[in-house]
């Protein structure tokens, strides 16, 4: 018996009970959709978690500081810097320059007087304040640990555009819910050049104006202003032309710091030691990011494991299904027998229509796996929101469908084992008898 | 036999239908992308270049103005100027227009301005500076910015209870004559220069001249 003619008498065995069929099918569509769903979930939380750790940015990112470095640092994510010391192009280059290191990006930072047109939670104009603007090279701010919250990144190379950080949110009272609040509002912000006056500091300021083009949750350095690099390095160059104002931290250091990103989460430790045998101060969130990596697989295996029950609970009544199919085509079975079907032809046909149970249910489940996911993952984004805080994106999770088409093919395949060696090896007289 | 077997399947599989359009639909109406967005905007276009310096003594600087530093009138011209502006108020306290010409002067060509409001006088003694080295002084630093290409706009409040200030408006509307700078006027300006009213009018004075 060829496959083509073993393939036609499984369909014509499906479609001969279509009732029993479609309830197997829903009984295996239901435990691939939950498996789908769960391991969809679980990836894309999983993603988020690690994305939340990371602020956005690589895994594998390593903050360096204008700093000399705590010499018990590798070993903790958050070190204490020691006394300030210059980061300049030389530096970089040799940090460019370490093996395992697979970007570095520079980081300039200054504090300025900014003047918000945004009231106080009491309506009250908000007096003007010194803060710290951090400037980066927007065109690599996917390398960078930044989330857009609201609105969007400025432009690179834009001397009048920035986002803000929550900590801006918070100091006007307002909600992260209500963060569209703050974006298209002006800011006025003025470097101060100090000059001695007598006995006192008196500071000339360097006035720029810049539109809030965003929200953001920044960790490439602290400040609640970001912005392109080129009015931050204006500004600095403005405020060194004067004397040191402590008001203003005034640094002579060409780069505040370093986004270091390491070739592996792996690496991390390597290039961190490295970085300290430079000289300077290091943190990365490394072991945090490993220890929760650990918890998300823990989960991962649990949630898999609940799918995995299902499925197998599925091919149960797949078994059932296909042995109560042999019961009631025994005279087909003789019939086949007599005119001569070996007994291999009648597991192929049985099995083969296990299979296409396997596979059918199996494809519908991916489906509708996919399509749960989906309804969850807009619940949460909903929710996520609603909250103020960045929404998830669901990827296809090609390798979970096919995974689990493939896998409840198989159960299927193996659940219609036992029934379909009990019909090859039912006798062709026994099987005719019941005529 | 065979009529039977669609009436048995179909309840069944309109069922399954619905379910797999129903969930269809929820899919549509709940999931969307997320308002903010980490991509890249394109490079930002070059924009006009205004350097906007304020040259002066204590009209200028602004020091102890009612309602803070944003009330001032230079920070409102300021305000005013398109977003690309940047602003410098390099006046000091009790400035002569001597001062201006070495002290000043140098720090705002270095700046390479676009625009400068110019406003000395109060610190200025009838005493110490006679009506020609004020001319000639001030001649001095509004001829270097033109010659730089700078829209230059002298202030003077034309007020007899302004004292000093009053006592050099003739000259500061002569130099502009003859410099060909700007000349603006301040007849109806409040007494009280610390008044955020005062700070106002003469803000809108000079930016209707922008």
């Amino acid at each position: 018996m060829t496959w083509w003619a073993a393939i036609g008498l499984a369909t014509m065995g499906v479609r001969r009970r279509p009732g029993r069929a479609v309830l197997t099918v829903l009984a295996v569509t239901l435990a691939a959709a939950l498996l789908t769903a769960l391991l969809t979930i679980a990836t894309t939380a999983e993603t988020r978690v690690l994305d939340e750790l990371a602020k956005g940015g690589p895994l594998a990112g390593i903050k360096v500081a204008a700093a000399t470095p705590d010499p018990a640092q590798i070993g903790q994510d958050n070190a204490n810097p020691g006394a300030p010391k210059d980061l300049d192009q030389s530096a970089l280059d040799r940090i460019r320059a370490l093996p395992s290191v697979r970007d570095v990006v520079p980081v300039v930072s200054t504090k300025l007087l900014v003047i918000s047109p945004t009231p106080d939670a009491d309506g009250q104009p908000l007096a003007p304040f010194i803060e710290t603007v951090v400037g980066v090279d927007l065109t690599q701010a996917p390398t960078l640990p930044i989330t857009v919250v609201e609105g969007r990144l400025p432009a690179p190379g834009s001397t009048t555009e920035l986002v803000v950080t929550e900590g801006y949110l918070e100091r006007l009272g307002i909600a992260r819910t209500d963060a569209a609040r703050v974006v298209g509002s002006e800011l006025q912000l003025a470097a101060a050049q100090a000059r001695q006056e007598g006995d006192h500091l008196a500071a000339r300021g360097r006035w720029f104006k810049a539109l809030i083009v965003g929200v953001v949750a920044q960790e490439a350095a602290d400040g609640q202003f970001l912005m392109a690099t080129e009015q931050v390095n204006a500004a600095r160059d403005w405020a060194r032309a004067g004397v040191i104002d402590p008001r203003f931290a005034t640094s002579t250091s060409a780069y505040t710091g370093l986004f270091v990103v390491a070739d592996g989460l792996d690496n991390v430790g390597l290039v961190r030691k490295e970085i300290t045998a430079v000289g300077y101060s290091t943190s990365a969130p490394e072991n945090l990011i490993a220890s929760v990596r650990r918890y998300l697989h823990v989960v991962e295996i649990v949630l898999t494991a609940v799918g995995a029950i299902a499925l197998i609970v599925a091919a149960l009544g797949i078994a059932n299904a296909m042995l109560a199919a042999v019961r009631e085509r025994r005279r087909e079975i003789g019939v086949l027998k007599a005119i001569g079907s070996r007994d291999r032809d009648i597991l192929r046909i049985f099995l083969v229509e296990a299979a296409v149970l396997g596979l059918v249910g199996g494809v519908l489940g991916a489906i509708t796996g996919w399509l749960i996911a989906q309804v969850v993952g807009g619940v949460v984004n909903g929710y996520l929101v609603e909250q103020g805080l960045t929404g998830i994106a669901l990827e296809l999770p090609l390798t979970t469908m096919l995974a689990t088409v493939v896998g409840s093919t198989v159960l299927a395949i193996l659940a219609g084992t036992l029934p379909a060696a009990r019909a090859a090896r039912l006798p062709a007289r026994e099987a005719v008898g019941a005529l | 036999m065979n009529l039977r077997r669609p009436t048995r399947i179909r309840p069944v599989a309109t069922s399954l239908a619905a379910l797999l359009v129903a969930m269809l639909a929820a899919v549509g109406c709940t999931s969307g992308t997320p308002t903010a967005s980490n991509a890249v905007p394109p490079p930002a276009a070059p924009e006009a270049r205004v350097v906007y310096v304020a040259l002066g003594a204590d009209e200028t600087l602004g020091r102890g103005l009612e309602g803070g530093i944003r009330r001032g009138w230079t920070q409102q011209v300021f305000a005013a100027l398109p977003r690309s502006a940047v602003y410098v108020n390099l006046a000091t306290e009790d400035a002569p227009v001597q001062s201006g010409l070495a002290d000043q002067l140098p720090k705002a060509l270095a700046l390479n301005p676009t625009v400068v409001t110019i406003w000395f006088g109060s610190g200025d003694d009838p005493a110490r500076t006679s009506d020609g080295e004020f001319t000639a002084d001030l001649t001095q630093i509004v001829s270097q910015l033109r010659a730089a290409q700078v829209d230059v706009l002298l202030l003077s409040r034309v007020d007899p209870r302004a004292g000093s200030s009053s006592r050099y408006a003739t000259l500061i509307q002569n130099v502009a004559e003859t410099t060909g700078a700007t000349f603006i006027d301040l007849p109806g300006v409040s007494a009280n220069p610390r008044d955020p009213a005062t700070q106002e009018a003469i803000a809108k004075a000079i930016t209707s001249h922008l």
